[in-house]
């Protein structure tokens, strides 16, 4: 897979909020088509660099290449109509706009509105419960309806990269099997995904690569399998992690 | 009985008037995260623009004059946001409430010199009120209401099924997810100005239609427009429409067992008790659209 050209590339990226310096000479890639998996400990910096990717922060140094163009300097519009699209950790769905009205605004940027209603029906049909409840405002949805939910509205634009901030973050156990198995379907369905989770054991299972962030740095990365057994990433990055603590 | 009557229709006529401006007043609340201080000159201004196109030598049709009023608050609006709130985007919310007390200052004094600090009215004929059973209503009011409901009808399609509606929605919703899907915040802003500006308009030539026109006519009604936003809960669109319409009946029905003088203290007391007891707001607190 690693000589394919990557979809998306980041480069020596360091940047932060204000003043305050988060990353440092983060290095990390997409190929076409994968599962990649960012963990590491809380505060370590994985939602600030889905939040640089996507131009939220202007990076203070390096670039992110996406599909062979630098889009460093660009604003998120750009990113939303050469084909990327950020799922949020939290807030990822208008809670007072009806189901269908949230995933029209996924859709923002489709301005036609017959491709608009098109993929609204996609969603509708991977996903019938939202049009059971369509007419509903999105804040009458549980914590894993919500995630697929924000997961639809993030498929509205057919997107080719979906950047995922802790998908399963608060969910039961088999919410969280089954917003990880939406997850591998997309995958399928030919989108590469750059996933952020805490849930690290299930989300390297899923993945095929792998990176560890501490303290906004690179610490470790590979193929998902060999992170998986490495001796030092199972002690210090998986210890704990995973489906147990979430157990009642 | 027909006096109690009487004095419902007024005050749903009052009210009906009232929720244009507190309309306007919670969408910016939504968007920009501040009480415009200057929403009553918005308001004053639309009722001496439209005075200024009906008198000579002009002397253009009420309905025309009303049209070219809003026009003119729109400009109005989109000048001030250039030129004051727009520079001051990302300061807190209180810098920005100074500054629209400032420009609500500026806009009294100016019309003050320029129209005189005298009471006026519209040209209107006298004209006979039309009795329904108890009551009785005047042309002029009938067709306040007609145009108040209708302008609330055309903001609830415009809320519900535009696109530019939605994108407003959004960004009072989640102003971050909706910049992740694309939205531009300044383009809803200046939309959210064009709106606001032009419900102020329409309900300051309604408001001087119903009574009169004076340069401070904005401050009382940004009062009754403050209270009934806070009664819908700030930021909640059709919490501010029927907050409106409660201040506007409670003045009217207030007055009945309270002198008249106290009429326009309702709407502070309205002010007082929400921001004591529940400063989240009493009504839509649940409702789909914010
Ligand atoms: N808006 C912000 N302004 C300033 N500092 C921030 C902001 N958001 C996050 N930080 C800081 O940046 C660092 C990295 O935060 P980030 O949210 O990226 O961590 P994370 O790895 O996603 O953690 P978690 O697992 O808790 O989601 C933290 O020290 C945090 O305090
Ligand atoms: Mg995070």
């Amino acid at each position: 897979m690693e000589n394919r050209i990557p979809i998306l590339s980041i480069e020596h990226l360091t940047t932060g909020y204000a003043r305050i310096q988060v990353l440092t000479d983060i290095r990390l890639e997409v190929f076409p088509s994968e599962i990649v998996c960012i963990i590491g400990p809380n505060g370590a910096g994985k939602s600030t660099i889905l939040k640089a990717i996507y131009g939220f922060l202007p990076p203070w140094k390096g670039r992110i290449v996406f599909k062979g163009e630098d889009i460093s300097h660009l604003p998120v519009t750009h990113r939303v109509t050469r084909g990327m699209v950020l799922v949020h950790q939290d807030q990822n769905i208008f809670p007072s706009l009806t189901i269908q009205e949230n995933l029209e605004m996924g859709g923002y940027l489709v301005t036609k509105p017959s491709s608009r209603k098109a993929r609204t029906e996609q969603i509708f049909e991977m996903f019938p419960f939202l049009r059971a409840k369509r007419k509903h405002p999105a804040r009458s949805l549980s914590g894993g309806e919500r995630q697929l939910l924000a997961i639809g509205m993030a498929l509205m634009t057919n997107p080719e990269l979906i950047l995922l901030d802790e998908p399963s973050m608060g969910l039961s156990p088999q919410m969280m099997a089954r917003v990880f198995s939406w997850v591998n379907q997309i995958h399928e369905a030919g989108k590469a995904i750059l996933m952020v989770e805490q849930n690290a054991k299930q989300a390297l299972e899923i993945a095929q690569r792998g990176y560890v962030f501490d303290l906004g740095k690179n610490r470790f990365e590979g193929k998902a399998a060999a992170l998986l057994d490495d001796p030092e990433v199972k002690t210090v990055y998986l210890g704990g992690g995973g489906m147990d603590e979430n157990l009642p | 009985m027909s006096l109690f009557l009487q004095s419902l229709l007024d005050g749903l006529i009052a009210g009906s008037i009232y929720a244009l401006f507190a309309v306007g007043l919670t969408l910016i609340y939504g968007t920009l995260h501040f009480i415009n201080f200057a929403h009553g000159e918005l308001i004053m201004a639309g009722a001496y623009f439209a005075y200024l196109f009906m008198m000579p030598p002009l002397h253009l049709s009420p309905f025309i004059s009303g049209g070219c009023a809003i026009v003119g608050v729109v400009c109005l609006a989109l000048l001030m946001d250039r030129s004051v709130f727009s520079p001051l985007r990302n300061a807190n919310s209180l810098l920005l409430l100074i500054a629209s007390l400032g420009i609500s200052l500026f806009f009294q004094n100016l019309a003050q010199v320029i129209w005189g600090a005298e009471i006026r009215t519209f040209p209107f004929p006298l004209e006979r009120g039309i009795s329904l059973g108890p009551v009785v209503i005047t042309p002029v009011q009938a067709w306040i209401l007609i145009i108040a409901a209708g302008a609330i009808f055309l903001l609830y399609l415009f809320l519900k099924f535009t696109r530019a509606g939605k994108a407003i929605r959004s960004v009072s919703d989640n102003p971050r997810l909706a910049k992740t899907f694309g939205v531009e915040t300044e383009r809803v802003i200046r939309f959210v100005w064009i709106v606001a500006a032009s419900l102020a308009a329409v309900g300051g030539v309604l408001y001087a239609a119903d009574t009169n026109l004076e340069p401070h006519m904005g401050t009382i009604n940004l009062v009754r427009a403050f209270a009934a936003v806070l009664l819908g809960g700030v930021g909640n669109v059709w919490g501010a429409l029927i907050g409106g319409i409660v201040i506007g009946l409670s003045e009217n029905l207030g007055v009945l067992i309270l002198p008249i003088g106290y009429k326009d203290a309702i709407a502070f007391c309205v002010i007082i008790l929400l921001l004591l007891f529940r400063p989240e707001g009493i009504l839509g607190v649940r409702w789909g659209v914010r």
